[in-house]
């Protein structure tokens, strides 16, 4: 499998998908989950059709049991579907056994959580070392790699505080940085900024646009508007369905990005390096 | 793939749950410290042993009522000079000796202490050959003459002399007559097959000891004999014969014979078969515990799991394969029981050497005792991990992560 370098500069204005007609990134088709105990039976999806091209910056909205965290879980192959098939990056991952899934998480998707997920008694180069750790990378690659990876969210001045030592804004900045240090194609981040106070979050959502910016696909999964309105589509699911599926509305011209980290100035431009990591 | 990650990651983590980790470990200490010591112990034991059966040569043999009968004391049965003559007959050149035992007061000057004395001949001392270091040993003469002649055994010599000078030409009281001690026996170790006491005994001749007990000094009952025949090859047919002369003589209780012949080969043999069941109860107590201790860290382990549901979920959602993780928690196992068998052994092997320094026995490095002591340790780990390693690597990643992070 070739990875194509997509940088912000080769796409025109409008849409890409006409332009380059790839392969879509995420491609789910009639997706159905039912969790059944004894006589319960809930339908946690009901039939989700989604096609996300790469590039895309997709928000997930929808009211709680909507189905919109079940659908993060099974895009992200934590989860099987209980009917209905995914394409990841072409690759179909239903029949998938438990190491293709491993690896498949390894290399192409990058996990970010509310709860921020870090390892507590690992500093955090540590923490953003690990995926690279069960890639099998040799050590002196991975500390390489995890400081890039560090610099890129702002926080190289901190790669051995442990996490109690960060804020949460910071916190979650080392689980973006542990999310894109293998150089995934795709970041499913669910809820990244519900335990963040508001200007944290901005510069969650920041570092987010800065990476679509560089190429990279990112679904987001919220139930705060405006969080969505940094995404340029938004598909909106109630009782299991997807209800709607647009343009953000709200989203801000694509041009704009506010400078993040003022010190590091090669920060905002850096491209999100597609052929950083050839993993054996 | 260099190494497994998660052997990296499971040092991390001991670290983490130090009181409860140390506490199921104590009892694994206990039992590989067991099992170490009684593997050392039995090593350092047979090796006492062969030594000695080594120093002895294999060519006693022991006639002897026989012990398996449980017949009573009184009416045992002994042999007569008459039998002596007949044996002597069937196997011509080797010594036959016995004793008299008796426990007699030795006094010099105002010294005074009881001893075990032992009326011999001087095939004792061919068939015993104790080193002496000064003097001469009993001989035929001092037998013939009822000649009041010692001769001391370094233990005896010290009490009697404390000065540490030579007892020889001196004289003692022994059972309240005067005897000159004629030799003086070089100090030797106590081992199985002596009684222990051989360094305090004192020897003189067999008829003068018969003679202090009041009796006639010509010697009627003999209650056991000891035989050494010339080469090792012969040993099997004059242990044959003079049991078929034994046997035709006292007769035989539900087909054994009421006078027995053994050789030091069949008391050793008996002495290792003890010693074996020994071990192996002790073992099995032991082993026991490693069971208890395994299922303690077993336990542990399924508690860390529990607890780490959250962080196996985000390792499995950043790329860990259900083999890293069985690696990782087999390896905090086997590290956690591995350490803990460390310690027991050295633990093992500080009692087995403090046993057989008490024993005084030779000091054995016991690397056997070490080896198995943690190879038990590192099997207990394997089997009572594995459950806690597979149910862990076996986790669905979405159910893990829904518990949360830790």
């Amino acid at each position: 499998m070739t990875r194509r370098a997509i940088r912000p500069d080769h796409r025109p204005e409008g849409k890409p998908a006409e332009w380059a007609k790839p392969t879509p990134v995420i491609l789910c088709e009639n997706i159905g989950k039912v969790y059944s105990s004894g006589r319960i039976r809930v339908d946690a999806l009901r039939g989700v059709s989604l096609r996300i091209e790469e590039g895309e910056f997709l928000a997930v909205m929808g009211p709680s049991g909507s189905g919109k965290s079940t659908l993060m879980n099974i895009i992200g192959t934590l989860d099987r579907p209980t009917s209905g098939t995914c394409l990841l990056a072409g690759i179909e991952v239903s029949g998938m056994d438990g190491n293709g899934l491993a690896r498949v998480r390894n290399r192409e998707i990058g996990f970010v959580f509310q709860n921020f997920n870090l390892f507590p008694r690992m500093t955090a180069i540590r923490n953003v070392e690990l995926p690279l750790v069960y890639a099998g990378l040799p050590a002196r690659e991975r500390g390489l790699r995890a400081g890039e990876a560090l610099d890129r969210v702002g926080l190289s001045g901190r790669a051995l505080h442990f996490p109690n030592e960060l804020s949460g804004g910071q916190r979650q900045r080392v689980a973006i940085a542990r999310a894109l240090v293998a150089g995934p194609r795709i970041i499913l981040a669910d809820e990244p900024t519900g335990n963040l106070d508001t200007g944290a979050g901005e510069e969650i959502m920041a570092i987010f646009r800065n990476l679509n910016a560089g190429g990279a696909t990112i679904v987001l999964v919220t139930h705060e508007r405006e969080i969505a309105r940094h995404a340029s589509r938004l598909v909106v699911l109630r009782d299991g369905l997807v209800e709607s599926d647009g343009p953000a509305s709200a989203a801000p011209a694509p041009a704009f990005l506010p400078p993040i980290f003022p010190d590091s100035a090669s920060c905002p431009a850096a491209p999100f390096p597609r052929e950083a990591v050839r993993c054996p | 793939m260099s190494l497994n990650p998660g052997l990296l990651e499971a040092l991390d983590q001991i670290g983490r749950y130090r009181l409860r980790t140390g506490l199921s470990v104590l009892g694994l200490v206990v039992g590989i410290a067991a099992v170490t010591a009684v593997v050392s112990l039995g090593e350092t034991a047979k090796a006492v042993i062969v030594g000695e059966a080594e120093d002895l040569g294999s060519r006693l043999l022991y006639i002897a009522p026989n012990w398996d009968l449980g017949e009573d004391s009184g009416d045992d049965p002994f042999l007569t000079p008459a039998d002596l003559e007949r044996m002597r007959a069937i196997v011509p050149v080797a010594p036959f000796s016995w004793e008299i035992r008796r426990p007699l007061v030795l006094c010099r000057g105002t010294v005074s202490r009881s001893f075990e004395a032992l009326g011999v001949g001087p095939e004792y001392f061919a068939i015993w050959r104790w080193p002496f270091s000064s003097g001469r040993l009993i001989d035929s003469r001092d037998v013939e003459r009822l000649s009041r002649v010692a001769l001391l055994g370094n233990g005896a010599a010290l009490t009697l002399f404390p000065d540490g000078s030579d007892p020889v030409g001196k004289s003692v009281v022994i059972g309240g007559r005067d005897f000159a001690v004629v030799g003086l026996l070089a100090p030797r170790k106590t081992g199985f097959m002596g009684d222990g006491s051989d360094d305090l005994s004192v020897y003189v001749s067999r008829p003068v000891m018969a003679g202090m007990d009041g009796s006639s000094p010509s010697i009627t009952r003999i209650p056991s004999l000891l035989v050494k025949v010339p080469t090792s090859g012969a040993v099997e047919r004059a242990a044959f014969l003079l049991g078929r002369y034994l046997e035709a003589r006292f007769g035989s209780t539900d087909g054994k014979p009421r006078f027995s012949v053994g050789t030091v080969e069949t008391s050793i043999a008996r002495f290792k078969r003890i010693l074996s069941c020994l071990t192996l109860i002790v073992a099995l107590v032991a082993g026991l515990s490693l069971a208890v201790s395994g299922i303690g860290i077993m336990n542990v382990m399924l508690v860390s799991v529990a607890e780490r549901k959250g962080e196996i979920g985000m390792r499995k959602a950043i790329g860990a394969r259900n083999r890293d993780l069985l690696g990782q928690f087999l390896a905090e196992s086997l590290f956690i029981c591995g350490s803990g068998g460390a310690v027991g052994a050295v633990l093992g092997i500080g009692l087995s050497a403090a046993v057989s320094s008490f024993l005084r026995w030779p000091p054995v490095f016991p690397l056997g005792g070490m080896a198995s002591g943690l190879f038990f340790s590192l099997a207990t780990a394997g089997f009572f991990g594995l459950y806690p390693a597979v149910s862990a690597s076996r986790l669905a990643p979405v159910e893990a992560l829904g518990k949360g992070f830790k």
